[in-house]
Formats: structure tokens, sequence, C-alpha cells
């Protein structure tokens, strides 16, 4: 399964958190991890694009967790990750972040948190067929009032 | 009007906390509490009013809020919008774009045959609002069959990624206003500046996004029962899930943050000349259009902020004729957490004011009654 960098957050969000870091701990025994930027949550205002106008206005607010990390590895070789996600688990984004650079830069091991993040995804893909699902099944036949229009035409 | 501080009640106030957490557990040993996956599942519509009013979309703790406020709408958006005072603004996202959205369903009351179909989704719309008394004694077990039986076959299903929107069809054919050109100030922040009117349409949206649901409603229904001239039809109807993508902070590419459940509605409103809703193309009339969304699922809220924005429209061009048409009006009377406020603290104690009140009375009657002397 080929799976964008713009869903490897929120693919990866779905699976227990610590589980992801047991398999961090192992593949970066020996790295040193440190903020580029501090880790925040709070929140962010979101912005649409009204359809009727074209007017920009705020819907409400949404909670945001955001890191952005830098590994340096025995060899003294540096790598950097990032993650934003609608959250307010500080832990989990500086995590998410690091699974980011692991897996942007093909770190030794990535593949194991790769097959992990294989797992959300398929989650995530199962719960819009769901949704899916419930949008085909309901979609309305017009064609019998066509024909009832075309019949009372005649 | 005054106050004074007021000793003596800590015990009581103490003690009506208590009282308050009885009536929450006053089902004993015997009693299960409620878990915040069953009322965000199981009380879906009263959630989706919580993260509409209370202005954040918290899914887990807008269920946390039902919960301590034992249901009450407006305490659990108040403190929904209490939780989010407390925590930093990290940033704006980029403008979304309502067409990417995720949806769950889609409708119009204008054409039976819009560009990729209607299909109904979940709703009560067609419901024969009956009491279904099998749910009054529904075992456990018979939750999980019905919900293993609906779940067990879900078929795939290919349905498009996204959908057209029905008014870009009527913009097609000259039947809409131009849509406003881009790059023109942001837009007005109702958390951080207040209403000094005349306000943008940008903050009237955003208070009608947050507003109380039956409030948007009465008024709205005001409009429609005459005190006013919209008379929509609803264009567009939809509910789903947004994505909302943020740039990532080292590649820029928009990475997916997450989604957010809403409603959007799109009423397509009587013509008006080319004086007012001007369609440069070919200069003729053409229909005017209201706007209306919010966080969840929430359609009567969707489609009266929707006939709102449209009279409030009027109502900043040519003054307002009927309450809806009057930005003032509307947009400081719906916010539930204002107007319940105000409303509650007349049970706050007002007892030198209405000293005052009284002593006044009591002059006022023996001044009377020595001139009738």
């Amino acid at each position: 399964m080929d799976i964008p960098r713009k869903d490897w957050p929120r693919a990866l969000a779905t699976q227990p958190i610590i589980k992801i870091d047991a398999i961090l701990a192992d593949l970066g025994k020996a790295w040193i991890i440190k903020p580029v930027q501090l880790s925040q949550a709070g929140l962010a205002m979101l912005q649409l694009c009204d359809s009727a106008f074209n007017d920009p206005y705020f819907l409400g607010e949404i909670p945001l967790a955001t890191a952005w990390i830098e590994i340096t590895t025995e060899q003294g070789e540096r790598f950097q990750g990032a993650a934003q996600l609608m959250d307010d688990d500080q832990e989990r984004i500086e995590i998410l972040a690091i699974c980011d650079a692991v897996l942007a830069n093909q770190l030794p091991g990535w593949q194991t948190l790769y097959r992990i993040m294989e797992i959300g995804m398929k989650e995530l893909v199962e719960k819009q067929n769901l949704r899916n699902a419930m949008l085909a099944k309901t979609r309305v036949d017009f064609d019998l009032l066509n024909a009832t229009a075309e019949h009372q035409d005649d | 009007m005054g106050y004074v501080a007021i000793k003596g009640g800590g015990r009581a106030i103490q003690n009506a906390a208590e009282a308050l957490e009885l009536l929450r557990v006053q089902q004993g040993e015997s009693g299960l509490p409620l878990n915040i996956e069953q009322i965000e599942n199981q009380l879906y519509f009263l959630h989706s009013r919580i993260v509409s009013e209370g202005g954040l979309y918290h899914p887990q703790l807008a269920a946390l809020a039902i919960k301590q406020s034992l249901g009450d709408t407006l305490e659990a958006s108040f403190a929904l919008r209490a939780y989010r005072s407390t925590k930093a603004r990290l940033l704006e996202t980029p403008v979304h774009n309502t067409a990417n959205m995720r949806l769950i369903r889609r409708i119009s009351a204008s054409f039976k045959d819009i560009p990729g179909g209607q299909m109904l989704g979940p709703t009560t719309d067609y419901a024969l609002r009956l009491l279904r008394m099998e749910l009054l004694n529904e075992s456990t077990e018979q939750f999980q069959a019905v919900a293993k039986d609906l779940l067990r076959h879900v078929p795939t299903a290919t349905v498009p990624d996204s959908f057209p929107k029905v008014l870009d069809s009527l913009r097609d054919e000259g039947l809409l206003p131009n849509i406003n050109p881009a790059g023109h100030d942001g837009p007005f922040d109702i958390t951080r500046e207040p209403l000094v009117f005349p306000v943008p349409r940008s903050a009237a949206l955003a208070t009608m996004a947050r507003g109380e649901t039956g409030s948007l409603l009465a008024i709205a229904y005001s409009n429609m029962r005459g005190y006013g001239d919209v008379h929509p039809t609803v264009a567009e109807l939809r509910v789903g899930y947004l994505p909302v993508m943020l740039p990532h902070p080292i590649t820029g590419e928009l990475i997916e943050a997450g989604e957010v459940l809403m409603t959007e509605c799109e009423v397509v409103a009587m013509y008006q000349d080319n004086e007012c809703a001007t369609n440069e193309r070919n200069s003729l009339p053409s229909f005017s259009l209201g706007y209306g969304a919010c966080f969840g699922h929430n359609e009567v809220k969707a489609i009266s902020m929707a006939i709102l924005d449209r009279a409030l429209q009027k109502g900043m061009k040519d003054g307002a004729n009927n309450p809806s048409e009057d930005p003032e009006f509307v947009l400081l009377h719906i916010d539930g957490i204002d107007s319940m406020g105000f409303a509650s603290h007349y049970k706050m104690p007002h007892y030198v004011t209405f000293q005052s009140d009284m002593d006044r009375l009591r002059t006022t009657q023996s001044k009377q009654e020595s001139s009738h002397e």
C-alpha cells in the first residue's frame, strides 16, 4: 500500500501510541532527538470559503497539536520530521513527528513503522467505505418519477 | 444597579454542587455511568449541537461537557467555550473549500437531477415520528445484534471523492450573482474582536455558525412566516466530513490533520434586479443567495442560518424592515451563552437594587396618599 505523506499522521494516530513508541524506542536507541520548535497543543481557527459568494470566514476552532524535531543518529547524521494533528496530546504529536522523520528519510527499520501505518490506513479506508455505502444505498432513483411524468405527458 | 458581596452562602453553594452530583448518580448502585463514546454516538444530534454552539470541534470534550451538564445544551456549550478560552491559538488554517467534504448526505429541493445525484444518507426526514417502544427495554445483546447486522455486509461502493456544487451549475447559466473577488481583507474573528456595527458579512457568518440553534430558528421562522420575504429554496444541503489540511512545517505540502463533521446549506431566494445583484456577464436580474454552515450534523441550524444570511444581506444594503433583517438585532441575540448568562443572572442576588426599588415605590405611594388627603 502506497501511503502519501499527507496521510501519515492520521493513519498512525489510529494506532495505540504505546505500540508506536515501543517501535521507535527499538529503532533509535542511540539517537539524540531535539525539538526544532517547541511542541505545542492549542487551538486553530478553521477558515472556510462560503460557497455562495466566495467570502472567507471562520467556522470555529479546532484542537491542534504540533511538533517539529530533529534526529541525530549515532553516525552524526541529522534528519528532521514534523507533525500536526487535530489533537491535544503533546506527547503523541512528538512521537508522530519522529515517525515523520523516520518514514520520510527511510531510516533503518522504517518498514516496521510503515506496516503499522498500513494497518491504520486500512482502518481509515474501512470507515470511509461505511460512509460511501451509506451514501450509495440512499441514492434517490428518479426514474420512476420520470416515467410517470412521461406517461402523464402522453 | 449595584451589587453587594454576600456572605454566608458558602456551605449552601458547596452542598448545591453535591446535590447536582446526586441527581447525576441517583440511580444508585444499580446505575452505570455514561461513557464518552456512547454520548458521541448515541446522542449524535445533541453532540452536534454542542460542538457547534460551543464553537470548538472537540468531539471528546463536547461529550464530556454533555455528561457533566446532565444534557443541558447551554451549560455544555458554555463549558466547552470556557475550555477554549484557556487554550493558546496556534494558527489560522488556510481557506478550506467545502467541495472537498466527504459526504454522508446530499439533497436539493431545487432540482431532482443534480449533478452527482441526490443521496438521503442518515435522516429523520421520512420518519413517522412514532415512538419505537422496542427501544424502551433494548438489551446489550439486541443493540449489538443490530450493529453486527448493519455492519456485516458493507458493500464497497464506488462514490466520487467530491461532488459538484448545485450552485456552480446555476452560476454557469448566469442565474446567480457573481462571486466576490478574492484578495480582500481577512475574515472577522469574533473570538477576538467585539461586534461593533456595521460588521462585515464574515462576522455575521461566524456569529451565526456558533449561534444557538433555537435562537437562529426562531428569528429565521419569523422571516418565513411573513416578517420578511426571503422565500428560500434549498439549492443544496450537505452533511459530511471536511478534511482539515495544514501545511507541513518542513515541506509546506498540505497534510491532513484530521476532519470535522459539518453541515452546509445554500439557499436560492427571490430574484433581484441587476441593480441589487449584479451579474456582470449579462447585466440581467439574478437570484439572490443565502449561506449557512456549522460544525456537526444540524440541518435546521444550517437552513436557518442561510435564510438569515440572505435576510441580513438585504438589511445591510437597504435597511431593515423586519427584525430578521437587522444585523444588530439578529447577531446580538443568537448566542446561547450570552443570552443564557443574561437570563441566569436574574437569579443572582439583587438585594440592593430591589431594596432601592421598594424604597422608591413606598415614597411614591406615600406622596400619592398625602396628595389625596
